[in-house]
């Protein structure tokens, strides 16, 4: 483990450890020291950040897991199905990175608001539609990896001597990638985390009752304006810290599996 | 040259595929009256209006939105319509908003990479870090609001200033192309050449900026693609934000209002700039790079 | 260096930003320029006589560059305005209609300093506004239905519709307006309501639509014409922004601190323009504000009711009833922390300032329903629980809690175990109902504002055309509704004031208690911000900004 992948787990532990501290003290025992939100007069500044962060959390954690097992899916459906198959799955995935996510869930709130009307949607169509638009960029990684690993001299052996291709590819392939796909994992969480608050900025997002960190800053920056400060920061800091421990920590793991190749 | 050529063609085919496409998707969706009258009026039937403006929903009507975008006629359902030539203006506001951003983006990125290649071996390398770390960990929005707030206070006018809005637009794609650039010097420094400029006393700076720098420019051509994507994106906030009326603002609320005339036109525009940067990216690349030259032919 | 800079950029951003938080901000002072009003929205179109589906947001604009027959003073009686007097008389048909002759005021002029207004300005613009978008408005003249069935046949028989409109010109400062009936509301509504405004005829006779609607919404070389104390500069849409200069002609003289020009804009910015003293007014919508109010703040008590509307449909009789009593509206007022006001809690629909409602403390409020928890606990007593109850609010554009106020309602109606899923719109009127029309929703939250002082205008919507969204004209087969008819019928008719109170409050009880198709909630207040030196730019209780008589003060 580097330095740079402690410090994200550290920051990462210490976001749980306050969520956690949060749940045990919100008997009322412990006042929240800033105050009620100003929108929904019925809870506290604490646990709209802290609900925040775990709707944030569970969003970017999901929809994360779910775009890395469909790259992997894909790809390796790519590679079962031949070299034309291969290289459609590349060129796709190509052509859906190229279109900017937050476009794609704009469009999609245009469908939701037409058709089902209301502004907001609910947690579980942004988990799908965050993961459906979610598996290009790790799609092409994993690919590449898969690529350079089949050069590895030993691989060549396994299959010279006869190894099935899936057991190839199950039992020498994969256990190869497997730091390498956690390291993506963790990188595409705060990618998500992020593109949720902006689609969340501009109106397309979680309802303000029940809010994701970028939904509760989105919906609360204006307070800044009148100098409310205790409504806003707390969120904002949830939100910088959990996007920097999962950076940090998705980096670190990258460049020890990519030092580990070398 | 004819494989560029198919290429070229290919992906100037995309354009009007996507413009088809978004159009047939877009026209089948239910759309309702709107209004906040007391009493309700008899004509409320939006699928006629929608269909006098925008064409019936077939493939041969999928010209109408174009015809009126062109033609500089209104373009929406509702009582105030854009026109096409309200249109056409935020997208001239836009793209010149994006050509500021662009600049500011690479003026910041060529002194960010700068600075954290030549800081890559030293203390201060963690704390040049943390600059796109932080920029990277920020909703926009947020950034915004900070340029906002910082312009009240040094007495700067903010409202729709487009120098502000392609500021913040600058910050996160130059941020990117920061990293990239250094991590590019990173790899040139430790090449053989710079060495032996080195051990010949070139100065470490002379290296860098001379014999590095020319090297490691190619490795933007791969940045480009994701700069145009965050651009785009940031524009979306910016605008909104800084209230420039440019076409990211018109496509936002254009989707908030539910109005399909704009979100058709919007959403095939914003796909033909993505392609049109791609291939500008490719062709450059030819340009430059004469092994991706030899690959072409 | 940029990249020095911006490596320090955050921690000095930071640190502005936290003088910007404890500094005070800078003194604003009077100045001689254009006075910037940010608006919530822009208007829509200029057309007054067209009109618009979100008319609301046209009316500032409109009544600061326009003149009615009438106006409302202070007290919210009707004033000659346009007309220098009027006689009122009842015609000999069985039933009567109401007939009124208006007389000009004399040498007034357009705003090209020659045309004459006359008679025909009206009849011009009334026959074109019957057929526009605000129709519904002008239903009350003679003919006005039987022309709006006509605008789809022949042109002979749309241009007789026309003729018989019961709008004429019996000389150019003489105009006769017949009404299907006696309408007590009618001069106040002549005041607010634009499409009742006059048309420079004489210069629109003869062109095509397209160019009418061009004269209007593409304003240049001094057109559109009009009548009131600001005249149209420059209309950006796109931009969202509108300039006004005073109209040199305005036959009402401006005071010696008339401000010259107004600038109208629409932005999020407003409250940082404020800030920055490039702005002069801004209203402020977003409640949360009001937590901690600053110093300069207004509030304007408006003419308006927030409601709690049931689908009647899918919400029986005794449900709705138990919850008219399960809801405590005094506790739902406290618990929003000053962002709705505690002191307007509604109990009947009208506001106690609008003339002829009842007062408070009057026996007959007792006939509404108020908070009796043991009285709704048997309401629902063997009432089958509906598994969920949908609730439509608006999330945004709009200046009300919404949100806030719809958590309470759920966490009050939980306590009945009646479990309440909020849904959040920017679009009320499209997402209430399904493209066949069918309610989408169990409950909903509205306001409704006045349009002029009278009581027919809030309840206006609850007729049987009307958008109020609860299905109420098909209970017991449209009798409830045709009651409810019969009563405004009656009240528009009645001259007597305590009569037409009783007229009214029966209608109310009809439509709250009996029906219990809405809960009455609060009477909203706007809130806004501006210069001490600015006079006359104030929010009525319409809810319109008044520009017209704004004034630098000395």
């Amino acid at each position: 483990m580097n330095v740079r992948a402690l410090a994200g787990l550290g920051l990462l532990g210490a976001l749980a450890a306050l969520a956690l501290a949060h749940a045990a003290l919100s008997g009322g025992a412990v006042a929240c020291p800033f105050g009620v939100d100003p929108q929904l007069p019925f809870e506290t500044v604490c646990a709209q950040a802290v609900g925040g962060l775990w709707r944030s959390a569970a969003l970017g954690l999901t929809a994360g897991a779910g775009g890395c097992v469909l790259a992997v899916a894909f790809a390796l459906l790519g590679r079962r199905l031949g070299k034309g198959a291969d290289l459609a799955v590349e060129k796709l995935a190509e052509l859906f990175f190229a279109i900017p996510d937050v476009l794609v869930l704009i469009s999609l709130g245009f469908v939701a608001r037409a058709v089902k009307g209301g502004e907001s949607v609910s947690l579980p169509w942004m988990m799908v539609a965050l993961t459906a638009i979610g598996w290009a960029a790790p799609t092409r990684m994993v690919q590449n990896r898969l690529r350079s690993l089949e050069r590895l001299d030993f691989i060549a052996a396994a299959r010279a001597l006869g190894v099935p291709e899936g057991r190839l590819l199950l039992r020498h392939l994969m256990p190869m990638a497997w730091d390498f796909l956690l390291a993506i994992f963790l990188m595409r969480v705060p990618a998500i985390i992020l593109t949720e608050s902006t689609v969340s900025y501009l109106g397309f997002g979680l309802p303000v009752s029940e809010p994701s960190l970028g939904k509760y800053l989105g919906s609360h920056w204006g307070l800044l304006l009148q100098g409310n400060w205790e409504a806003v920061v707390p969120a904002w800091a949830l939100l910088v810290a959990m996007v920097l421990g999962f950076q940090q920590v998705g980096r670190g793991l990258l460049e020890r599996s990519e030092g580990g190749r070398r | 040259m004819t494989r560029l050529a198919l290429r070229v063609l290919r992906d100037l085919m995309l354009v009007p595929l996507t413009a088809v496409l978004v159009y047939l998707a877009v026209m089948r969706l239910p759309y309702r009256a709107d209004s906040d009258r007391k009493i309700a009026t008899a004509d409320n039937d939006a699928r006629a209006r929608l269909t006098a403006v925008l064409g019936d929903g077939s493939l041969g009507g999928a010209v109408e939105p174009w015809r009126r975008f062109f033609g500089g006629e209104p373009l929406g359902v509702r009582a105030d319509p854009y026109t096409g030539a309200d249109l056409r203006q935020a997208l001239g506001r836009s793209l010149g908003l994006g050509a500021r951003a662009l600049l500011l983006a690479l003026g910041w990125a060529l002194a960010l990479g700068v600075l954290r290649a030549a800081t890559a071996r030293r203390k201060v390398a963690a704390l040049v870090d943390v600059a796109p770390a932080l920029v990277f960990g920020t909703p926009l929005f947020l950034l915004a609001l900070l340029a906002a707030v910082t312009a009240v206070e040094w007495g700067v006018p903010f409202q729709g200033s487009a120098w502000l809005a392609a500021l913040v637009m600058a910050v996160a794609p130059g941020a990117f192309v920061g990293v990239v650039l250094s991590d590019a010097l990173r790899a040139e420094l430790v090449r053989p050449y710079v060495r032996t400029a080195l051990a010949k006393g070139c100065s470490p700076a002379r290296a860098l900026l001379r014999h590095a720098l020319p090297n490691a420019l190619p490795a933007l051509l791969d940045a480009l693609a994701p700069v145009a994507t965050s651009l785009l994106v940031g524009s979306f906030v910016a605008e909104s934000f800084f209230g420039v009326q440019g076409f990211g603002r018109l496509y936002v609320r254009a989707a908030q209002d539910v109005d399909p005339g704009v979100v058709v036109v919007a959403t095939s525009l914003f796909a033909a700039v993505l392609i049109a940067v791609s291939l500008a990216a490719e062709l450059l690349r030819l340009a430059v790079d004469s092994r991706a030259r030899k690959a072409a032919r | 260096m940029p990249a020095l800079f911006r490596q320090r950029a955050l921690p000095v951003v930071a640190l502005a930003l936290t003088c910007a938080a404890c500094r005070s901000p800078p003194p604003c002072g009077p100045h001689g320029g254009a006075v910037t009003v940010v608006l919530s929205s822009m208007p829509t179109t200029l057309d007054w006589s067209q009109s618009h589906e979100q008319s609301a947001q046209n009316y500032p604009v409109l009544l600061a560059v326009m003149r009615g027959l009438t106006r409302l003073d202070a007290r919210n009686e009707v004033q000659p305005a346009l007309a220098e007097s009027w006689e009122r008389s009842l015609t000999e048909d069985h039933p009567p209609r109401e007939r009124y002759v208006f007389h000009l005021r004399p040498g007034v002029v357009w705003s090209d300093g020659k045309t004459p207004l006359q008679a025909r300005d009206f009849v011009f613009a009334w026959r074109r506004a019957v057929l526009g978008a605000d129709g519904a408005e002008l239903e009350d003249l003679q003919g006005a239905r039987a022309l709006q069935a006509a605008s789809g046949a022949t042109p002979e028989a749309l241009a007789a519709a026309k003729e018989a409109l019961g709008v004429r010109a019996l000389d150019p400062l003489t105009l006769e307006v017949t009404l299907t009936g006696p309408r007590s509301y009618f001069l106040s509504r002549l005041a607010n309501v634009y499409p009742y405004f006059p048309a420079p005829s004489a210069v629109l006779e003869g062109l095509s639509e397209a160019e009418v609607q061009r004269h209007y919404n593409e304003p240049k070389d001094g057109a559109p014409l009009v009548l009131g104390a600001f005249r149209v500069v420059r209309w950006d849409r796109v931009g969202q922004q509108l300039s006004l200069e005073r109209n040199p002609h305005d036959f009402a003289a401006p005071g010696p601190g008339a401000v010259p020009q107004l600038e109208l804009r629409q932005t999020e910015l407003g409250a940082l323009m404020y800030r920055q003293c490039t702005a002069d007014f801004l209203f402020v919508d977003d409640p949360t504000v009001l937590v901690k109010p600053p110093a300069d703040l207004q509030r304007a008590r408006l003419l308006s009711t927030y409601w709690l509307g049931f689908n009647t449909s899918t919400v029986p009789l005794p449900l709705r009833q138990a919850i008219g009593h399960a809801l405590d509206r005094s506790a739902l007022l406290r618990a929003m922390a000053g962002m709705a006001p505690a002191d307007r809690e509604a109990l009947a629909f009208l506001p106690p300032e609008m003339p002829g409602a009842v007062q408070p403390g009057d026996e007959r409020l007792r006939a509404f329903p108020a908070h009796d928890e043991a009285r709704a606990r048997a309401l629902l007593e063997g009432q089958p629980r509906p598994a969920e109850l949908t609730l439509l609010v608006k999330g945004s554009g709009t200046f009300l809690p919404e949100t806030a106020l719809a958590e309470g309602i759920r966490r009050q109606l939980l306590s009945y175990g009646l479990t309440v899923r909020v849904v959040t719109t920017g679009n009320f009127s499209n997402d209430v109902k399904a493209a066949d029309g069918t309610l989408r929703f169990d409950l909903f939250l509205k306001r409704t504002g006045a349009d002029y002082a009278h009581p027919h205008t809030l309840l206006t919507p609850f007729r049987e055309r009307g958008n109020h969204y609860t299905d109420w004209q098909k209970l017991e087969g449209g009798a409830v509704v045709r009651r409810f008819e019969a009563l405004l019928e009656a009240g528009a008719a009645e001259d007597d004031p305590a009569r037409r109170t009783q007229d009214y409050v029966e209608a109310q009880q009809l439509l709250v208690t009996e029906a219990a198709a809405v809960l009455p909630l609060f009477h909203p207040v706007r809130s806004y911000r501006t210069r001490p030196w600015l006079s006359g730019l104030t929010v009525d209780p319409f809810n319109f900004l008044t520009l017209s008589g704004l004034e630098v003060a000395r």
